[in-house]
């Protein structure tokens, strides 16, 4: 699996089989799972190219960093980029611009988080061609007194007919959690398919209540609900999944 | 086990629906409770169980002799009380095999072994001419409704509870399914002859299969009638409404 660390905001130009990087440009050349992770940053901006035909699986983590992240991704005609992403930063701030430029270019998002501090994510995704695909869904979990700002914008131009665009969200609250999602979508196009959804709260009470009837104690039905909640978004190894499960089982909030 | 619900009433958003209710179940027993809809029968389930959103104004439910009103859910079902629920509920993200697994480990107040694990959940899966790859998935997420009724027996044969309320099993069988989890059930209390049994139901059927002890009417928020196996029949023929009336006149009076 090719992996790309990101340490202390410094990102080495390189070129292999895979992909290559060049003043903070990363083509993806291979259909193949990659992963990037950031460590020790707190400034980010990145190009992500997903080479024409090209299906990738990208996987980015990023853990204790007080984190400003400015990536953009450009897919191209008939590429394919299946992106899952978790951060347990201190603190966040994204931008994420898609372009899908290529006509039948596929967009795939599965982000989960746990938030402790001040997050705030905008996310733009540009149709720019016809028959493309984008597929945004956000799980964040909030927790004390954490606050969480999803702000989601689709555009579709006239005429880049027969897209399709999905955008889900939802924040589960663990404490007095200040929680926004903003879910927007620009279009003007009358051949479409679109879907929106947004929650959030807290836990199903008739979720806990099924747990706990089967002898689970609160604490770990909880602890239950969140692994599920934040692994039901994400495709990861088996080291990442162990990476992930620990903070989940060490994380505190009501 | 031995269940005692001693002058029970129990009020939810302001509405009494249990009044003065007693019932006794003797280990190894089976009952059944039917009535019209909307007269407390999966209320007295929840009660039992211990969801919140009920209050106990009056009386008490003795397990083993042993007060559990004031026991939490888990605490309840870890004594061996088990509720398999009208409608399971579905949570996306936990998969069947993990839940099932944390709450082997929490009855048994010891981590089960993945290989146990595994044998035991085939076994019982096949025996329940279960699909496999139901423990694999999220819980209850996708399945049919009779891979759910399915899935609530599967946990009953991991459990071992001493006491299974069965809420409606029946709705959401289909006839092949309803005799597969009947089957499993009457073996199961073959194996474990001090088990009771508590049948919420609203059809004949299922009580064919399991042929009940007693058979307990509820009309007004508490037993009106007790009777044997064939309390059914008459049910079956007249309905309720003479339950209903038998009541009303007793109050009146």
């Amino acid at each position: 699996m090719p992996k790309i660390i990101i340490k202390n905001n410094n990102l080495e130009d390189q070129e292999n089989n895979f992909f290559s990087i060049k003043n903070n440009t990363i083509i993806l050349k291979k259909s193949e799972e990659y992963v990037i992770e950031y460590i020790a940053c707190q400034k980010i901006e990145l190009e992500i190219k997903v080479a024409p035909k090209v299906l990738a699986k990208l996987f980015i983590i990023s853990t204790d960093n007080n984190l400003e992240v400015k990536n953009h991704y450009l897919l191209d005609k008939n590429s394919e980029l299946i992106l899952f992403k978790f951060y347990y930063n201190y603190s966040t701030k994204e931008v994420t611009t898609v372009d899908l430029n290529g006509t039948q270019a596929f967009f795939s998002s599965g982000f989960s988080s746990i938030s402790r501090g001040n997050e705030e994510y905008h996310i733009i995704v540009n149709h720019n061609a016809k028959s493309v695909t984008s597929k945004i869904i956000n799980k964040c979990i909030g927790l004390d007194k954490s606050s969480i700002i999803l702000d989601i914008n689709s555009n579709l131009e006239k005429g880049n007919i027969d897209c399709t665009m999905d955008q889900t969200s939802r924040i589960l609250t663990l404490g007095e959690v200040n929680a926004t999602i903003i879910p927007n979508m620009f279009i003007d196009e009358n051949s479409v398919e679109a879907k929106h959804g947004s929650v959030i709260g807290g836990f199903q009470e008739d979720e806990i209540f099924y747990l706990m009837s089967r002898g689970i104690p609160y604490e770990e039905a909880r602890n239950l609900l969140i692994k599920g909640f934040i692994f039901s978004n994400l495709v990861v190894d088996m080291e990442k999944r162990a990476q992930i499960l620990s903070i989940i089982q060490n994380i505190r909030g009501e | 086990m031995k269940l005692e619900i001693k002058d029970l009433t129990v009020e939810v958003e302001n509405k009494i629906i249990l009044d003065h209710f007693n019932l006794e179940i003797e280990p190894g027993t089976i009952h059944a409770v039917m009535g019209p809809n909307g007269v407390g029968k999966s209320t007295l389930s929840r009660v039992i169980m211990g969801d919140s959103h009920y209050q106990v104004l009056k009386g008490d439910i003795f397990f083993e002799d042993e007060s559990i009103l004031k026991l939490p859910v888990d605490e309840r079902s870890r004594k061996g009380i088990f509720l398999a629920m009208q409608s399971p509920m579905e949570i996306d993200g936990v998969t069947n095999q993990d839940f099932l697994r944390t709450a082997i480990s929490q009855k048994n107040q010891e981590r089960v072994g993945l290989y146990q694990f595994i044998q035991d959940c085939e076994k019982a899966t096949e025996e329940l001419k279960m699909n496999k790859d139901l423990i694999h998935r999220s819980l209850n997420v996708g399945f049919s409704g009779g891979e759910k009724k399915k899935n609530e027996v599967l946990q009953i044969k991991l459990l071992h509870p001493s006491l299974i309320i069965l809420d409606e099993l029946d709705s959401g069988l289909d006839v092949d399914s309803l005799r597969i989890v009947c089957q499993n059930l009457q073996d199961y209390m073959k194996e474990n002859p001090d088990t009771s049994i508590l049948i919420i139901t609203h059809y004949r059927m299922i009580l064919d299969y399991l042929k009940p002890d007693y058979v307990h009417i509820i009309a007004n928020k508490k037993i009106v009638k007790t009777g044997d196996y064939h309390l059914i029949s008459d049910v079956e023929k007249n309905g309720y409404s003479k339950y209903l009336k038998l009541e009303e006149d007793r109050e009146n009076a």
